[in-house]
């Protein structure tokens, strides 16, 4: 009998520390998931649970500091804070939501196209290279001055800039595939080339490409703010968090939460994001490397 | 030949705490190799040959791995005692280890100068000019034409037979007493490694050095080693002089491997059929839940009840030759050539 | 034991070569030519293994590339059952590929790791429109249960296998179209001893069952040795030897295949002198080819001729081909070994 086997054989962590190192090796996706989804989450009940009309002006109640009817204050037309930071966390959801996915699809296709055909390559490369030597601000407002305004066209405006990322990382992960045996496989039974782009190259990119969305995702909130910022995003009358910054800039020595509150939600869901996409990618490496 | 071993093992248990449990990867191992002597130590993937001689010198990571118990002799001392910076002193001088895969051995972005010149520096204390002119004789000493030139080139330049001989030149710089060869010779081409094998038969010759070498190679090994220690499942269940473990082994695992290696194998009938190889029919047990008494015993033509409940102890059958098996030797097997 | 020489082949190889061009400026001008396989013929009967076995770099794993036209032929013919592959377009060509299966030394890169085993194996019916989808669950079934897998690992994915497991799944697959040839690069290079033994049995069995044809493509001599009929023992992207597997091994002819076989480790190595023949140096670039014979910088036997002039396959002994000087022989024509004129 072997004496040794005993003492080796208990675990070495008790239950609780598992429960723990399981925790903090999972830590960027509980803290990112959980505030984003709580994010989310303020933001579609908003229309239910704000306690005053966004866009309703009180002026007798103008720059009145965080109290007890105002939990954010009033801005200098004496609309509630709250309500107006609310409500534009759904403006700043869907556009960051909106971009995400249509520059991911715009993205995957581009970088599908340029990694499978090599005639394809050189020309959409240097045309991705082109925009990205553009500053994406400069080409949202380039654009926003040339359209009318509108909610869309904002989404056009964040979205164009961005593709040029996801199209350079599909890119190079579709040219490692492409190399794999089990493409050569396919293609020795007989898979032509659209089967083989669907079922064979296209769900393996996937994973980078998720990972991708929830930066693009971020960078997307931000550059809505800036263009709100800068007087050239969503029209004024729709609060966004770039709009109301926007309107409280000439106030911040006198009234410093109407920048305040919205631009530390801005940074919270920046930061949220970013964390779920970093959590993300880790759980998904981990699980690649250890079956590996 | 009574010299005290080179190095001796004794007992040695090694776990790795995993999400499934605590996987015993080796479980009471013991070995020792003598001054000039080659110890072959064969097994298949995961039967815990590598951690063996990875605890050694304790290069296991902890965690999630763990020394459980057990001593590792070099000359006397215990390695498994030492702190970390005396573990320093001995790894690389006194005891040293060759890797399977030379392209990833070695740091791309140094030159070989370089690589060979910082053992030399760290434990010879020699000077940066003395220890590449130590390089150059040690590329010498391993077969490597122009020495000058090589020490300026960087591994991606050399081919695969060239940086294992960099490696070999690397661990044998400060002449250590005992090297440890893990799989060394399995990324090669069969020339080269016919080349490899040489080398390191040459060097042991003029040096003394114990060689420990490990592989999942029965070739190898009926050619390097003079003893030869089968593992399964991260124990020893046969050990034994090289020509008798080839010519009646005595643990039925042992004579499944060779029954299936095509090399040892019957190969054809007197009518020119091919005679299928012996298959081991299962798969290895999982280490976090090995089955109770014989490891082997779920996939052994020759397991009863004892076998399922009581663990074989090894005992010598013959001189010098050992078995864990309650069956041992009454495998029908075929005679092979080696 | 196959009927060789009365049937016709089922695979004909005719100087088959694969060049690629390397350090080629941006207009296309220089570059050198990387010759990895150069000029290779041989040819495979029905229900026949033939063992392409050589070291690393020598061109064996593009030569089944480029038989199967995973990489196109940069010259030479490739005939399966009298159909010319080398010359097909895309559409023949997709048609010819059920004939013709490949099986892939990477048990872990082989399978695409997104889908089911099951998936996998019916992948080959999908491409060619084969079967109801009823009849193709029951082949798939029936493939499963013929390399030895469980019904109940259908559904699993590549990941929760073993290696060996892999590998049955993949010949599984190979199976699906009922192909004549089956290509095997280095099957069970990456398997374990144990394992290793259930494929090359597995594959043995099948070859009867189905009267397949195999190339088998290894650097393993033993493996090579005990599955295949004839071998073929290439070097520098050349056949230097070809002959019937125990010929091969009990009169080699090339100075080559006399050393691969010394180099092999064994016991007898260690008992007798420890100095036997050992290759010496290293295999040159492959971008810079000798002149003469390829082999003669590390040939023991090498003389003037060979520096100077390249040999060729010629007949030393029945259906025994070698290609060097001091063999001897007859000039041949290695696709059908018939006496070459002139």
């Amino acid at each position: 009998m072997s004496g040794a086997a005993a003492a080796p054989t208990e675990l070495a962590f008790s239950r609780r520390r598992r429960r723990l190192r399981f925790a903090s090796r999972h830590l960027t996706i509980l803290v990112g998931g959980t505030l984003l989804v709580l994010l989310i989450a303020l933001a579609l009940a908003a229309p239910a649970i704000t306690p005053y009309d966004p866009i309703a002006l009180d002026v007798t109640h103008r720059l009145r500091p965080p109290n007890a009817q105002h939990w954010f204050g009033t801005d200098n037309y004496g609309r509630d804070i709250l309500s107006r930071t609310l409500y534009g966390g759904r403006i700043s959801l869907f556009v960051g939501i909106a971009a995400a996915l249509a520059s991911s699809v715009t993205g995957t296709a581009i970088g599908l196209a340029a990694g499978v055909f090599r005639w394809a390559d050189a020309a959409l490369m240097r045309v991705m290279d082109g925009l990205m030597a553009i500053p994406s601000i400069l080409l949202a407002v380039a654009m926003m001055t040339l359209v009318r305004p509108g909610v869309l066209i904002v989404i056009v405006a964040i979205t164009i800039p961005e593709v040029p990322r996801v199209a350079r990382l599909v890119r190079s992960v579709v040219l490692v595939i492409r190399e794999q045996t089990y493409v050569q496989a396919a293609t020795s039974i007989g898979t032509r080339l659209p089967r083989l782009l669907l079922h064979h190259i296209l769900p393996n990119t996937l994973t980078p490409i998720i990972v991708q969305a929830t930066y693009v995702c971020a960078s997307a909130v931000l550059l809505e703010a800036y263009l709100g910022f800068l007087g050239v995003g969503i029209p004024p009358e729709i609060p966004s968090w770039g709009n109301i910054i926007s309107d409280g800039r000439t106030y911040v020595q006198l009234a410093i939460w109407i920048v305040l509150f919205p631009g530390a939600f801005l940074g919270l869901m920046v930061v949220a994001i970013n964390m779920l996409g970093d959590g993300v990618r880790d759980l998904l490496d981990q699980r690649l490397a250890s079956r590996f | 030949m009574n010299a005290p071993p080179a190095l001796e093992i004794q007992d040695l248990t090694t776990c790795f705490d995993t999400h499934d449990g605590v996987a015993v990867a080796v479980d009471g191992m013991s070995y020792s190799v003598g001054r000039q002597e080659t110890l072959g130590i064969v097994g298949e993937s995961g039967c815990g040959k590598s951690v063996t001689a990875l605890s050694a010198l304790r290069l296991i990571p902890t965690p999630p791995g763990r020394i459980a118990g057990g001593r590792v002799l070099l000359e006397g001392r215990d390695l498994l005692r030492l702190s970390e910076a005396e573990m320093r002193q001995v790894r690389g001088n006194a005891i040293s280890m060759i890797f399977q895969d030379p392209m990833t051995s070695l740091n791309p972005v140094l030159t070989i100068g370089q690589q060979i010149a910082e053992i030399g520096m760290l434990h010879q204390g020699l000077s940066r000019k003395a220890a590449l002119d130590r390089a150059a004789e040690m590329l010498r000493t391993v077969h490597i034409a122009d020495q000058r030139r090589r020490l300026e080139e960087y591994p991606h330049q050399l081919s695969g037979g060239m940086r294992q001989r960099v490696m070999i030149a690397i661990a044998l710089t400060c002449m250590p007493k005992v090297l440890i060869a893990d799989e060394p010779t399995t990324a090669l081409d069969v020339t080269i490694q016919a080349q490899i094998l040489d080398l390191l038969n040459e060097l042991q010759e003029k040096t003394g050095t114990a060689i420990v070498m490990i592989t999942h190679d029965l070739a190898v090994v009926s050619e390097m080693a003079q003893r030869v220690v089968v593992m399964y499942a991260g124990q020893k269940i046969e050990e034994a002089p090289v020509d008798a473990l080839f010519e009646a082994p005595l643990h039925p695992y042992t004579c499944g491997l060779l029954a299936a290696s095509p090399r040892f194998a019957e190969g054809r009938a007197e009518d020119g059929r091919r005679v299928p190889l012996a298959e081991i029919p299962g798969t290895v047990p999982r280490l976090t839940a090995p089955p109770p008494g014989c490891r082997f015993a779920p996939r052994c033509p020759l397991a009863e009840d004892r076998c399922r409940a009581e663990r074989p102890a090894l005992s010598e059958h013959r001189p010098g030759h050992w078995a864990a098996c309650w069956h041992a030797g009454e495998m029908p097997v075929a005679a092979h050539h080696a | 034991m196959p009927e060789t020489v009365a049937a016709a082949p089922l695979l004909v190889v005719d100087r088959l070569s694969k060049h690629y061009i390397v350090g080629r400026h941006l207009f296309g001008g220089g570059g050198m030519a990387l010759r990895a396989v150069d000029g290779i013929s041989f040819h495979i009967g029905r229900g026949e293994t033939f063992g392409l076995v050589g070291e690393s770099g020598c061109g064996k794993s593009t030569a089944g590339k480029a038989i199967l036209r995973l990489t196109e032929p940069t010259a030479g013919t490739v005939r399966l059952d009298g159909v010319e592959i080398t010359a097909l377009s895309r559409r023949p060509l997709h048609q010819q590929r059920r004939n013709m299966q490949a099986i892939f030394q990477d048990p872990y890169a082989s399978l695409n790791p997104k889908m089911t085993a099951a998936a996998i194996v019916n992948e080959p019916f999908i491409n060619y429109r084969l079967h109801s989808p009823r009849e193709r669950a029951e082949r798939v079934a029936a493939l499963f249960a013929r390399v030895g897998l469980r019904p109940d690992q259908m559904q699993r994915y590549p990941h929760e296998f073993s290696g060996g497991q892999r590998q049955r799944l993949g010949i599984a697959r190979a199976l699906a179209l009922e192909p004549k040839l089956v290509i095997g690069d280095e099957p069970v290079s990456a398997l374990d001893l144990s394992v290793q033994a259930q494929v090359i049995n597995l594959m043995v069995r099948l070859q009867e069952e189905l009267d397949l044809s195999y190339l088998f493509i290894a650097h393993d001599l033993a493996v090579v040795r005990h599955i295949s009929d004839r071998i073929g023992v290439m070097y520098m992207g050349r056949i230097v030897e070809m002959a019937a597997a125990e010929t091969v091994f009990a009169t080699p002819a090339h100075p080559y295949t006399r050393m691969l076989l010394a180099s092999v480790p064994s016991a007898g190595a260690r008992r007798g002198s420890r100095r036997r023949p050992v290759l010496r140096g290293e295999p040159p670039s492959p971008l810079a080819p000798p002149a003469g014979c390829p082999f003669h910088p590390r040939c023991p036997d090498a003389v003037a001729r060979c520096r100077a002039e390249v040999p060729l396959l010629r007949q030393v002994g029945g259906g025994h081909l070698a290609a060097c000087h001091l063999a001897g022989g007859d000039a041949v024509d290695a696709t059908s070994g018939a006496r070459a004129t002139g």
